[in-house]
């Protein structure tokens, strides 16, 4: 509260100016310019302050200029759009920053402040305009300005940064990767043509990942020892600033081509480093970041500074999706592998298994593999895929692996990514594995360790394959050797058999058969089974074949066999609870005597009634108790056309069936092919009774009784079975009257006819059978030759072989059907030519 | 958004007289108008907007890529002309307002009878024997001209001033000043503005057109309106006493009277 009332004491009397204001020297000289214009501009009067500033003489201004005349250019435009319209619109305008140009030429940031005067019809008048000099303002407003664009360029920057690392953080590969870092250097800086390129070490080469405008050039990979920038920076590490065209032009003659070409004035040219921030020397390249900038732009250090951090946040997303692929390819290649064990398991044989390696290599792997086998004959190949390499260097390739048992990798060659690997147990080498990696995944090179555990479980498992292949050609020739050896035959009987090998590819069984004749008279047939598989299995049958061979007597008869057969086992303790069905006929009599030790009953067909199964004479199997107490047999008579029919129980038994079924299915099928010519017929009821997917071996025989118009005959793939059907053959062919000269024309016909079918329809076969019927009428012999097998290119082997004009020679008419395998049948009429 | 409200759009005179659709130029707003517009009112249904990013428009259906040529804006017109279902529309341009309208009516003929051309030009930059008036050089210094003073309008020296939906208060701000502009847009706008070269488009239109031509304008000088005139078939070129850029502002009666002597 002041102590002089409400109004205060007066001082006006201390604010007197100690002198006259003079009005006129107020205008001229106040710290501030004065104008006075007309509405267009025009300037009337101004005062010396503003002349002082300007530089200008009175005489220049009034009346000659308009105020916008001493503006800049860009100020003009400001003065048209902005200052005029809002002084007219509102009367006044004020602190508009305009660059007053000096006579001189020379600028003068002012300020200015309008006034629009209007006469007393509200017209347009004049405007007054006050100037500040404003150069200290204007100048820590620009650095205002340049501060506050600086940071919101700093936080564009950093808000691209930002996303990018977030981008980064959820890109597990590497594509996803370069399609993250290609997006931040125009979001950053404003940068365009960015693009990505990653640095495959294993191929010393840069591979473009992503490009930010797709207008990257075709996709060439770039060799790192290449002369580009691109390659220079992987190599060196580190960042590249080209700021002018003419700067590339210097150093990077190709890149100026490339900047023209994309109208890019500055380029950036930045390693993706893994490693820890700071750590530019020698840190890892992953790959190379490049942009560029449609002007010369110099990078400020703060940019500069993002750039590196950029360079470095992708490197290490880099890097991360490198051990994400890497661990994702270490747990395929483990998949691989035990898969592929598995899958070479399931098939046992050499070749089949081979080739399922093959099969899960390409295209998966591999574009192209080989494997190629040194054991055995001739080298077992199986390939794939494409292309195929260059023979020769393969095998040159191949031949050195072998010899040092050293995987070769790579190639000088042209083709560079090529390998070859040995296929080695216990520094055997079995063959070798050639493969070209599939495009996408890293050379051979890169993946040695794989590559090598590969190459020990394919050896090991194709090492397996060779022993149970070894073992079962071993078993396989016995079994054959006993199976397919003379059987015998005359006009008074026949007799047909089958074998066929369980469908898996398992090892060979036990099961037999055999017929022979004891006396010119009596006929003994066997159909017996052994414990077991195998070489084993082959071997005991073997035996026991021999042992009844040896035992069998015109005496003894079927049950005296069998109890010398249980003497005979006590010594073969393999052959114990081998099953026999032993029959033996008189031939002059058509008596059939039999005896089962512990094998299926047989199965008798008569003429005119249906097959009924033998049940008598049954005892124990072999080297039994039950079967010693007491051997049985049994007498029947036969008729004239009976046939008998012996089997194992592979033909009639399943899993999914009871016994009685399967007996009842043989009987009922027997019974369908009473009228069906022997040949085929065991045939037929094994594919009739046992489908294609049989666990078993099945053998069969079948006697068939009575007196042939034809003679029926059915050998195995063996050239060396055709002397002895020749035999069979020419006393048939006498014993019907034919004349020598037909007989030897016939012979050799047919001699030929089944040559050709076992070295041509049979020549992957050994277990094939051909089947020859002959028929002899009163004018010609007919002979019927028909074999299963597979005549790979039946016209071109049969014009070859002399074996068919020889046979056209000999007879009358040939005619071949190959409706049901080949059938060549053969005519001559009897008696001379 | 409703139209309206993205367009700030005020109509006003005959509901049922043939509309006029006044687009202001570059620097202000539909407030340009406030002299010329309420002389047709007893004649025509008047319709006044601001370009998105201008005046009381709304700031956020601006969209950097739909703007960054006149053919953004041209869309928004026939936008409107087709929102408000106007036909036989007289245009009326200002500034760089007189290209958007060229190109609207290029692209829609049929919507269009008449266009006034208010200081039209259809590049600013020269070209060769073409004279715009300015060198690139000069838009530049324009831009800082911009910069300078929207620092001192603006008063706010925030790292980030841009007027964005996250800060609605200076949204409000900006709006409720005259002829204010959203600093960042103006400059965007600006950029289009002067850096645009439309002289191609002028053959293509059919619709009549009235040019009228300032004495001594900086912007707009008479050579481009005798441009102007000469590449527009059946154009009108009425050169006005008037000075400087905005006849609208500094001589709204000379304005008036010549689009009425033309319509």
């Amino acid at each position: 509260m002041t102590e002089s009332g409400e109004g205060g004491p007066d001082v006006t009397q201390d604010l007197r100016v100690p002198w006259e204001e003079d009005p006129g020297d107020l205008y001229e000289h106040a710290p501030c310019g004065y104008l006075t214009t007309l509405p267009d501009g025009t300037i009337v009067k101004v005062n010396e302050t503003f002349l002082a500033w300007s530089g200008y003489e009175r005489t220049d201004l009034v009346g000659r200029r308009r105020f916008r005349d001493l503006l800049g250019a860009g100020d003009r435009i400001y003065h048209e759009t902005h200052y005029a319209p809002l002084l007219n619109m509102r009367g006044s305008v004020s602190e508009v920053a305009f660059d007053l140009i000096r006579k001189d030429g020379r600028r003068l940031p002012i300020l200015v402040n309008s006034v629009l005067g209007r006469d007393s019809s509200g017209l347009p008048r004049a405007v007054r305009t006050t100037v500040f000099n404003a150069t200290e303002r204007r100048s820590y407003e620009k650095e205002l300005l340049a501060a506050r664009r600086a940071a919101e360029a700093s936080e564009q920057r950093v808000g691209a940064l930002q996303q990018v690392v977030a981008d980064l953080a959820a890109a597990p590969t590497a594509a996803e990767v370069g399609d993250a870092v290609v997006r931040a250097p125009g979001a950053a800086f404003g940068a365009e043509g960015a693009q990505v390129w990653l640095l495959d070490a294993d191929r010393a080469q840069l591979t473009l990942l992503a490009g930010a405008d797709g207008g990257a050039p075709a996709g060439d990979d770039i060799p790192l020892a290449s002369s580009r920038p691109v390659a220079r920076v992987a190599r060196r590490g580190d960042l590249h600033v080209i700021g002018s065209v003419a700067e590339a032009e210097k150093h990077f003659p190709e890149l100026a081509e490339t900047m023209r070409r994309t109208g890019h004035r500055t380029m950036v040219l930045l390693p993706l480093t893994a490693g820890f921030a700071g750590e530019s020397v020698g840190a890892e390249v992953l790959g190379v970041l490049s942009f560029g900038f449609g002007e010369e732009r110099e990078l400020s250090d703060s940019e500069l500074r993002v750039v590196r951090l950029l360079g470095h946040q992708a490197g290490q997303a880099l890097d991360r999706a490198r051990l994400y692929d890497d661990a994702r390819r270490r747990e395929e290649r483990a998949t691989f592998l035990a898969e592929t064990t598995r899958a070479l398991d399931e098939v046992p044989r050499l070749l089949p298994r081979a080739r399922r390696l093959i099969d899960r290599l390409v295209p998966r792997m591999a574009e192209w593999a080989a494997v190629r086998l040194q054991v055995g004959p001739a080298p077992l190949l199986a390939g794939e895929g494409g292309p195929v390499p260059d023979p020769e260097r393969l095998a040159q390739r191949v031949a050195l692996v072998t010899a040092n048992n050293k995987a070769e990798l790579t190639d000088d060659g042209p083709d560079r990514d090529l390998a070859v690997l040995p296929l080695a147990v216990g520094g055997r080498v079995l063959g070798t594995l050639a493969l070209r990696m599939a495009p996408g995944r890293p050379p051979a090179s890169a993946e040695a360790s794989f590559l090598g555990d590969l190459a020990d479980r394919v050896a090991l498992a194709l090492e397996n394959a060779r022993l149970y292949e070894q073992e079962r050609a071993v078993a396989r020739t016995l079994q054959r050797s006993l199976l397919a050896s003379d059987l015998p035959g005359d006009p008074r009987f026949a007799v047909e058999t089958h074998y066929q090998a369980a469908a898996q590819d398992l090892e060979v069984g036990g099961d037999w058969f055999d017929a022979f004749l004891i006396t010119p008279d009596k006929l003994a047939v066997v159909v017996g089974d052994v414990v077991g598989r195998g070489i084993d299995a082959a071997t005991t049958m073997g035996q026991l074949r021999s042992a009844i061979r040896a035992l069998a007597s015109a005496e003894a008869g079927p049950a005296r066999l069998l109890e010398r057969l249980d003497r005979f086992v006590d010594r073969v303790e393999s052959a114990r609870m081998a099953t026999v069905a032993y029959a033996e006929v008189d031939l002059s009599s058509n008596e059939l005597t039999y005896a089962c030790a512990g094998h299926l009953p047989p199965l008798l067909a008569e003429p005119g009634s249906a097959p009924a199964y033998l049940l008598e004479g049954r005892s124990g199997a072999l080297g039994t108790l039950a079967g010693r107490r007491a051997r049985i047999e049994h007498r029947v008579p036969l008729a004239a056309g009976s046939r008998l029919l012996l089997y194992t129980d592979g033909l009639i038994e399943r899993r999914t069936r009871g016994i009685d079924a399967g007996f009842a299915m043989l009987a009922r099928a027997y019974a369908g092919r009473r009228a069906s010519p022997l040949p085929g017929l065991t045939a037929g009821l094994a594919a009739n009774l046992v489908g294609p997917e049989h666990a078993d071996d099945v053998c069969l025989l079948c006697l068939a009784l009575g007196t042939e118009d034809r003679l029926e005959r059915s050998i195995g793939a063996d050239p060396q079975l055709i002397a002895s059907l020749r035999a069979d053959l020419r006393g048939w062919l006498a014993s019907h009257g034919v004349d020598e000269q037909t007989a030897q024309a016939v012979l050799l016909a047919s001699s030929e006819a089944v040559a050709n079918a076992i070295e041509h329809g049979y020549r992957n076969d050994p277990f094939g059978i051909v089947d020859i019927t002959t028929v002899v009428s009163a004018e010609a012999v007919e002979v019927r030759i028909t074999d299963r097998g597979d005549w790979q290119n039946p016209h071109g082997d049969l014009a070859r072989g002399r074996g068919l004009r020889l046979m056209e020679q000999a007879m009358d008419e040939v005619t071949f059907d190959r409706t049901d395998g080949t059938t060549v049948t053969m005519r001559r009429a009897r008696g001379q030519r | 958004m409703s139209l309206i409200q993205k367009f700030a759009i005020n109509e006003a005179g005959r509901p049922d007289g043939q509309p006029m659709l006044f687009a202001h130029g570059f620097g202000c707003d539909q407030n340009m108008w406030r002299f010329v517009a309420p002389e047709f009112a007893g004649s025509h249904r008047l319709v006044l907007f601001d370009h998105v990013g201008a005046g009381r428009s709304d700031l956020r259906a601006y969209d950097d890529r739909r703007y960054a040529s006149l053919d953004g804006y041209a869309s928004d017109v026939l936008e409107i002309v087709h929102g408000l279902d106007l036909h036989d529309v007289i245009f009326v341009g200002h500034s760089v307002s007189a290209m958007i309208g060229v190109l609207a009516a290029v692209r829609e003929p049929d919507r269009f009878s008449k266009l006034v051309l208010v200081g039209p030009s259809p590049c600013y930059i020269d070209d060769g024997d073409y004279v715009g008036g300015f060198g690139r050089a000069d838009i530049e210094a324009m831009l800082e001209s911009l910069d300078s003073n929207y620092l001192g309008w603006s008063r706010a020296m925030a790292p980030v001033i841009a007027g964005n939906a996250e800060r609605p208060e200076l949204g409000q701000e900006l709006t409720d000043s005259f002829c204010a502009t959203d600093p960042d847009i103006a400059r965007k706008f600006a950029r289009v503005t002067f850096l645009s070269d439309n002289r191609a488009d002028l053959a293509k239109l059919r619709t009549p057109a009235l040019i009228l031509q300032c004495t001594d304008d900086v912007i707009a000088p008479s050579a481009v309106g005798a441009y102007v005139h000469e590449h527009l078939a059946g154009s009108t070129l009425v050169a006005m006493n008037a000075t400087g850029h905005c006849p609208n502002l500094s001589a709204p009666a000379e304005t008036v009277a010549a689009i009425k002597a033309y319509l």
